[in-house]
């Protein structure tokens, strides 16, 4: 068979071999910007931005393995690395997701609070940091992580370092962080709830964002009016599962928002969510 | 057991309930949360609340349990432990080299599981008629060792070798993959495929297909009622041997009505064969999907109107796929980054079919839902044709 048709099998080869140069080439010379995701993977969290030097972030994972068709779509197919991990709290709806991420992926460094917490899925993620021999990070206000000239996250919560502490709501140990990409920027709150945002709102941290990630999937906990008010952002994103059993985003905080005058988007209804800034400004995809 | 989105499932076997011993044991399911991972062998206790209902037609209850504990661990044969382990580090290569969905989809199409699929893509397969490439057809695994005896044929290996490595890659691939029913009938076939080449007589379909279908049902005669991959890919081979020719002629003196193509009989050599090929894979898709028809219609709720073209350019590639991923998950046994190469090339032929089966799935009115055919009309049916063909190959035999 092969060896009757040689010619063809050539042919077959070097059409294939063109269609994935030429994909490779446009993929490193279009003019790039930077791309954040919110992935619609039902009701938990997860967001991945790719910076026009092509460094990639993904904060939390989802409750699910949902994340890995999201992060093979949204990365080229030959690349098997992601250079930060932020991992906010360890709640199964940020955390599991991450687990088959972490197996499959070679991860750069993982930024977490390192709070504990006695569950068998963050046994398992720890026991994976180890054999994997992943470089871990314990998030304190005051940290710079530089992605490149222009861009990077500054940790705000929690104010001191957290590892190995005891928290009774899990939520206090959330790892909030701004990302800034020239003069745009992004607010993730995590889970975090309203006696955390007092407490950046008190301590005057730079919250100033474009897009705010609400807190806690819009529950009535998180998304203060103060927050709102010290964020003053254009767009806020919640990530949300359809008809999930908590009811969220609760009305009063979607109504907060509107008042606010801020277009609101969800994953729930809007599916994946995709920004893009050009370091000037920051434009939603349709 | 297996793994899915919502947590882990054991597929236990009843047999003892309140101290009364159940004969013959009875199948439950058991419902885990996703963590901690439990492997096979784990022995655990679980409690739970107890629903007696039946799942698949053939389990007694579920037990969704709110505590477990692994309790320790089942001795076991040293080569069942290797095979375990070896198919689990099959699994690991895929997922390192490949992205998802294409990861999902090789497994799917290799190891005929279902459950790393996103349901979207499911419900696609559906709609243009192409589950039957997850679950594994004998066919298939056939053109995978055709596939590897020209390969290695062309590097110019001896025959005699050429056709031990074949067949013991075929034995290696179900022990490594584990034995699914689909997937030794399969294996059964391609290897009588081998055997018939070396000591040269001509192979039977039919006979291979007989003697598949006796020894399977000899070790579980379970799967002929419960196994849906069993029935439909038995039928669908069965309509290759029987229909393929019927088909083809119809097809044959269709093409000789066509009043443009009358008188222009004398194409050129190459053309016509193109032709010819088109022609074979076109009659023997047709001939497969005719004889699934009515067991379709009754397991999926209707019928897929592309599938006849949609199948003609996904299952061209299914056999290169498959000898891919099979690549690829070896070699990662030996060296990673070979295996990343060779899973460059399955990542390809993955997205092409992935492309192909998301355009097809997308033109307007390509599944037509049907409702009305009974377990009892599909039984008429099967029967009906049986007995007619039964009755013409008695007349064909007196005249």
């Amino acid at each position: 068979m092969i060896r009757r048709n040689i010619p063809a099998f050539l042919f077959l080869f070097s059409a294939l071999s063109c269609i994935v140069i030429w994909y490779t080439v446009y993929y490193y010379e279009a003019p790039r910007h930077l791309a954040i995701h919110f992935f619609d993977v039902g009701q938990g969290d997860s967001i991945f931005l790719e910076l026009p030097n092509h460094r990639q972030v993904l904060i939390d994972g989802g409750p699910t393995n949902a994340v890995l068709a999201k992060l093979g779509n949204a990365m080229p197919f030959w690349d098997r690395t992601i250079d930060l991990v932020i991992l906010t709290h360890p709640h199964a709806d940020h955390l599991d997701g991450l687990i088959e991420v972490l197996k499959r992926y070679e991860v750069g460094m993982v930024l977490e609070s390192g709070a504990a917490y006695a569950t068998p899925d963050y046994d398992e993620w720890n026991k994976l940091l180890r054999t994997t021999h992943t470089r871990v990070v314990y998030a304190h206000a005051g940290q710079h992580i530089m992605l490149s000239k222009e861009s990077g996250f500054d940790i705000l919560y929690p104010f001191e370092n957290a590892a190995e502490k005891r928290f009774t709501n899990i939520h206090d140990s959330m790892v909030v962080s701004r990302f800034f990409y020239g003069s745009t920027s992004v607010l993730f709150m995590g889970d975090a709830e309203r006696p955390v945002e007092y407490q950046l709102v008190g301590v005057g941290a730079h919250l100033a964002a474009d897009i705010l990630k609400a807190g806690h999937h819009g529950s009535k906990t998180s998304t203060t009016q103060a927050l709102l008010d010290a964020v003053r952002p254009h767009f806020s994103a919640i990530s949300v599962g359809r008809k999930n059993r908590y009811g969220h985003p609760h009305q009063d905080v979607v109504d907060r928002i509107a008042a606010a005058g801020i277009s609101l988007f969800r994953t729930d209804t809007n599916g994946d969510i995709i920004f893009e800034s050009d370091g000037m400004r920051m434009i939603p995809l349709p | 057991m297996r793994i899915t989105d919502k947590g882990q499932i054991l597929f236990v076997d009843m047999k003892e309930i309140n101290g009364r011993v159940l004969t013959p044991s009875r199948s439950i399911l058991i419902f885990l949360r996703p963590y901690p991972r439990y492997e096979e062998g784990d022995m655990i206790a679980a409690e739970g609340l107890f629903e007696q209902k039946p799942y698949d037609g053939k389990t007694f209850g579920i037990l969704f349990a709110s505590r477990e504990e692994k309790i320790g661990r089942e001795t076991q044969h040293i080569i069942m432990r290797a095979l375990r382990k070896s198919r689990s580090v099959f699994e690991s290569n895929l997922n390192a080299t490949l992205p998802e969905p294409h990861a999902g989809f090789m497994k799917g199409l290799l190891l005929g599981e279902k459950t790393a699929l996103p349901t979207d893509l499911l419900e696609k397969f559906k709609i243009t008629g192409t589950s039957h490439i997850i679950a594994l057809s004998g066919y298939n695994i056939t053109l995978v060792g055709a596939l590897l005896v020209d390969v290695m044929l062309f590097l110019t290996i001896p025959f005699w070798l050429t056709f031990w490595i074949a067949s013991g890659s075929i034995i290696l691939f179900v022990l490594i993959t584990g034995v699914a029913s689909s997937l030794a009938r399969a294996a059964i076939m391609g290897i009588l495929v081998l055997v018939a080449g070396r000591v040269g007589r001509p192979y039977h379909m039919t006979n291979a297909l007989a003697f598949a279908g006796v020894l399977m049902l000899a070790v579980n005669p379970y799967v002929l009622r419960f196994d849906i991959g069993f029935q439909l890919s038995f039928l669908a081979t069965l309509g290759l041997v029987y229909l393929t020719g019927p088909v083809d002629h119809a097809i044959s003196s269709w093409i000789a009505r066509i009043r443009w193509l009358r008188g222009k009989n004398v194409l050129p050599q190459k053309e016509r064969s193109v032709l010819i090929t088109v022609k074979k894979i076109a009659s023997e898709t047709i001939a497969a999907q005719l004889a699934v028809l009515p067991l379709v219609l009754y397991l999926f709720g209707g019928v897929s109107v592309v599938a006849p073209v949609s199948n003609l350019f996904v299952l061209a590639l299914v056999p290169s796929a498959m000898a891919m991923g099979f690549l690829t998950g070896i070699a990662g046994f030996l060296w990673h980054p070979l295996s990343q190469v060779l899973g460059w090339g399955a990542w390809i032929i993955l997205e092409y079919e992935l492309r192909v089966i998301d355009f097809f799935a997308h033109i307007p009115l390509s599944f037509i839902s049907v409702s009305f055919v009974g377990f009892i009309g599909v039984i008429a049916v099967y029967t009906g044709v049986a007995l007619r063909h039964r009755i013409i190959g008695i007349k064909n035999k007196t005249s």
